[in-house]
């Protein structure tokens, strides 16, 4: 299980609140910030519009707003929590116009560095699949089912996020797994 | 442990797994990556940080600044004011005499 918290421990929380108070004065330190959670912010648009240009695109977006808005962070909750929320604003953004019906087969590929083109396709499929199946589910559920799994943020942040009890959260997510592994045609096979 | 799969069963806890592991399979293509990073450089404006000191510290040191100088004003014109009096004073006394 300790892949499953490679995301966590890829920012640790320790100096996070003094690396974004720092960062509205020094770009060195907003770099840092972008550095350790630029990728959370990909995933999680990536595996909602299912298309690397606009996933590009809403991660561009979201990041230009953060370092707008960088003065407006109070360092109540982290700062992973707080970029999420923007991207999930630009996010919302995105899909009130049409842009979602974009066919998937296209658009989606996916750069993964070290990985053979076989592994690569592959993996392209599986986001596919996940991408399409997220979207016959309930929004509450994909939305903290993708908060938590591509976003990596933790059950307590996610309820914040959504305004819902930790609880809650737990039993969206729960559901949300069992929706998707129903409606996804073949198990994930990834290399781990 | 993950809290995220205390509640599942077997099966989800696999799926949940996996997805896990498409999710860090998922990086940014390292060009992009790039690039926004020097867009952000060029975009961040710092804040001008003229007063280093909190104001906080600063407030008492400016209320005890402002209680000298009152005091000193009012110390200069209780002066000037008793000195008027005494040529006025003797004024009157030269008249007198």
């Amino acid at each position: 299980m300790t892949t499953l918290m490679a995301t966590k421990t890829e920012s640790p929380p320790m100096d996070e609140t003094q690396l974004a108070r720092e960062a509205i004065a020094n770009v060195d330190a907003f770099t840092e910030l972008y550095q350790r959670h630029a990728t959370r912010v990909y995933r999680y648009h990536l595996v909602h519009t299912g298309n690397v240009k606009d996933a590009e695109d809403l991660t561009s977006q979201t990041w230009m707003a953060a370092v707008e808005s960088i003065r407006s962070f109070r360092g109540t909750g982290s700062f992973a929590a707080w970029i999420m929320g923007i991207a999930s604003k630009k996010r919302l953004m995105y899909f009130r116009g049409n842009k979602h019906e974009l066919p998937l087969d296209a658009a989606l590929q996916i750069p993964s560095p070290g990985l053979t083109p076989d592994k690569e396709a592959s993996q392209r499929l599986q986001m596919e699949t996940v991408s399409r199946a997220l979207r016959l589910i309930s929004p509450d559920r994909a939305e903290a089912l993708i908060l938590s799994f591509f976003g990596g943020l933790s059950n307590i942040e996610i309820s914040r996020m959504l305004n819902k009890s930790e609880a809650a959260v737990k039993m969206l997510i729960s559901r949300g797994v069992q929706d998707l592994r129903e409606r996804t045609s073949h198990a994930l096979e990834v290399e781990r | 442990m993950n809290d995220k799969f205390t509640n599942m069963n077997p099966k989800d806890a696999d799926f949940a797994e996996q997805l896990n592991a498409l999710s860090e399979q998922t990086h940014l293509e390292p060009r992009f990556a790039n690039e926004l990073e020097r867009k952000l450089k060029a975009a961040h404006k710092p804040k001008t940080v003229w007063l280093k000191v909190p104001t906080s510290s600063i407030l008492p040191s400016l209320g005890w600044i402002a209680l000298v100088v009152v005091t000193g004003l009012a110390l200069i014109w209780t002066i000037e004011n008793s000195g008027s009096q005494a040529t006025t004073s003797l004024g009157a006394n030269t008249l007198d005499q």
